[in-house]
């Protein structure tokens, strides 16, 4: 069975089609990028596969379940993309990170909430920031603020949509180092990315959207030359559209 | 000290300063989540629409030849505040946050037609005045009453699914992927607001209960840093401005919903000032 399973999804944004028949599934224990540039409808995909929008046409099924009232969303936690883990009123790491303890079915987080938003904020590196306002901590600690919030739910599928981008150094070496602890435990894991960067170790495949339709699904392709050296920094928000060079001959000798 | 005994065994105080006591407890907590929400002018939208609604209870009351006329008002407030808020709510969600013209329209339409309607029900805007700015002085132990059960209902829902209310006003998006009833989250917080709107309009009237809703959420703000102790302090704010309020009207002679709002700002301007001598909690 399939932990995820996408098939000739279609997405309107207003007049506007983002995703054409796109068709992608993720076998359990699989770490599976999605690249592709700004604009090639990435995030659309991971929001559509975890019912965050609706779609027009095809298929979601998540665990077997189709997406629905019924879909166990339970066993998923989400990352969506955010430059801020703050809302209007000042909350704590751990409030925030609590609210992902609860679901269709669980209005309250439960009286352990507090000790399980803890080992959460343990796994990103975040333990002394239980009790701080999230407003203030870094950029990239509130981004893994966010990751906690899905790892409190102790998701079988883990879907993260830009994790890195704009983030600072160390958080993004924190989470690489907890994302590679998940990928070891057998978490599946789905995570959308501008290129694959320091993350290309953990990842078994690749799927590269351009213009709302799949133009890879397999290997990941290796890095542009430029992008291999050691001290490039791996963060293009706003890159063109001509992040992945598909022509690549080396793509095609990947098993 | 013979002063405040006196004040406290007067049976029409006693009644007035447990409404003020009731509201005051509860429009923060919602206030809270409005102001959460980025949505702190909610309740002057959903004021304005429910004056519509108290004439238009007016205008039903007095053809039905109820006497006084007037006994279908409150009703009629919480009937249009409810189809307002909703109306709002679902305004918001298809255009994402937008809709800014839609709401406004709504907002004047509620005014200018509480104003048209309680004219066609043969009264003047006159009448509208006690909506408008509170009416405190004039409860009644049915009041007392209604506003009890209707403040019970308020904190059962805003406290009782306060993590619930809380993650959907913080991310929708994330509380969507997590399986959570969005959508029933967010008509309950207008639902809510509605009967906020009502409830405390006896208090401070329409023009100002927004005030009552944000202003102690505003001032908590400041001391805070955490979303449980905004909302506790809070409450506890509102709840202390309208006795303090309230109590003061009785020696001096001031509108009591006036007093208890511009006391409250008072508070905020002390605090805002004094912050720097508190330590943050």
């Amino acid at each position: 069975m399939n932990v995820l399973e996408v098939r000739d999804l279609r997405v309107d944004l207003g007049a506007y089609t983002v995703l054409h028949d796109v068709s992608m599934t993720v076998a359990a224990g699989e770490v599976v990028a999605i690249l592709g540039a700004n604009g090639s409808g990435k995030s659309t995909l991971v929001r559509a596969a975890t019912g965050v929008i609706p779609f027009q046409a095809g298929s979601v099924e998540l665990f077997g379940t189709a997406l629905g009232p019924s879909a166990p969303l339970h066993r998923v936690g989400y990352v969506p993309q955010r430059v801020s883990a703050a809302s209007g009123i000042v909350a704590t790491a751990s409030e925030v990170v609590q609210s992902g303890l609860l679901g269709r079915r669980r209005l309250r987080p439960g009286r352990r909430a507090p000790a399980r938003a803890a080992a959460a904020l343990d796994a990103v590196g975040l333990a002394a920031a239980a009790d701080r306002p999230v407003t203030e901590l870094s950029g990239g600690q509130q981004q893994r603020v966010l990751i906690a919030r899905a790892l409190v739910r102790e998701p079988e599928l883990l879907v993260l949509d830009e994790p890195v981008a704009g983030v600072d150094l160390p958080s993004q070496e924190a989470f690489a180092r907890t994302l590679g602890r998940l990928v070891e435990s057998g978490t599946t894991v789905v995570v959308v990315l501008h290129e694959l960067g320091d993350l290309a170790p953990l990842i078994h495949r690749a799927v590269v959207l351009r213009g709302g339709h799949v133009v890879h699904d397999g290997a990941p392709p290796p890095p542009r030359r430029h992008h291999a050296h050691a001290d490039h920094v791996h963060v293009h928000p706003h890159d063109a559209d001509d992040e992945f060079d598909l022509a690549v001959p080396s793509l095609e000798l990947e098993p | 000290m013979s002063a405040i005994g006196e004040l406290f065994t007067d049976s029409l105080m006693q009644r007035a300063l447990l409404v003020a006591l009731l509201v005051g407890l509860s429009a923060p907590v919602i206030g809270t989540y409005l102001v959460q929400r980025k949505l702190s002018l909610l309740g002057d939208g959903i004021g304005h629409v429910a004056l519509t609604g108290v004439a238009l209870g007016w205008l039903v009351g007095g053809a039905m030849g109820l006497v006084p006329n007037d006994a279908l008002a409150i009703p009629g407030a919480v009937v249009a505040a409810v189809v307002g808020a909703v109306v709002i709510e679902t305004v918001r969600e298809r255009t994402r946050g937008g809709g800014d013209v839609a709401l406004a329209l709504l907002f004047y339409g509620g005014i200018a037609g509480g104003v048209l309607l309680i004219g066609l029900a043969g009264g003047t805007s006159a009448n509208l005045v006690g909506y408008l700015f509170g009416s405190i002085s004039t409860v009644s132990t049915s009041d007392v009453l209604l506003t009890t059960v209707l403040c019970a209902v308020l904190l059962g829902v805003g406290v009782g699914l306060r993590p619930a209310l809380f993650a959907v006003s913080h991310d929708a998006e994330f509380a969507r992927a997590s399986g959570l009833p969005v959508r029933a989250l967010n008509i309950a917080i207008a639902v809510v607001a509605a009967l906020t709107v009502t409830v405390s309009m006896r208090v401070v009237g329409l023009l100002l209960v927004s005030a009552l809703m944000i202003v102690p959420v505003a001032v908590s703000q400041l001391l805070s840093r955490s979303f449980g102790t905004t909302m506790g302090l809070a409450m506890g704010l509102g709840a202390a401005v309208c006795v303090v309020g309230l109590s003061v009207t009785y020696w001096v002679p001031l509108a009591p919903g006036a007093t208890i709002v511009v006391l409250a700002i008072a508070v905020y301007l002390v605090v805002l000032l004094g912050r720097g001598l508190v330590p943050r909690r």
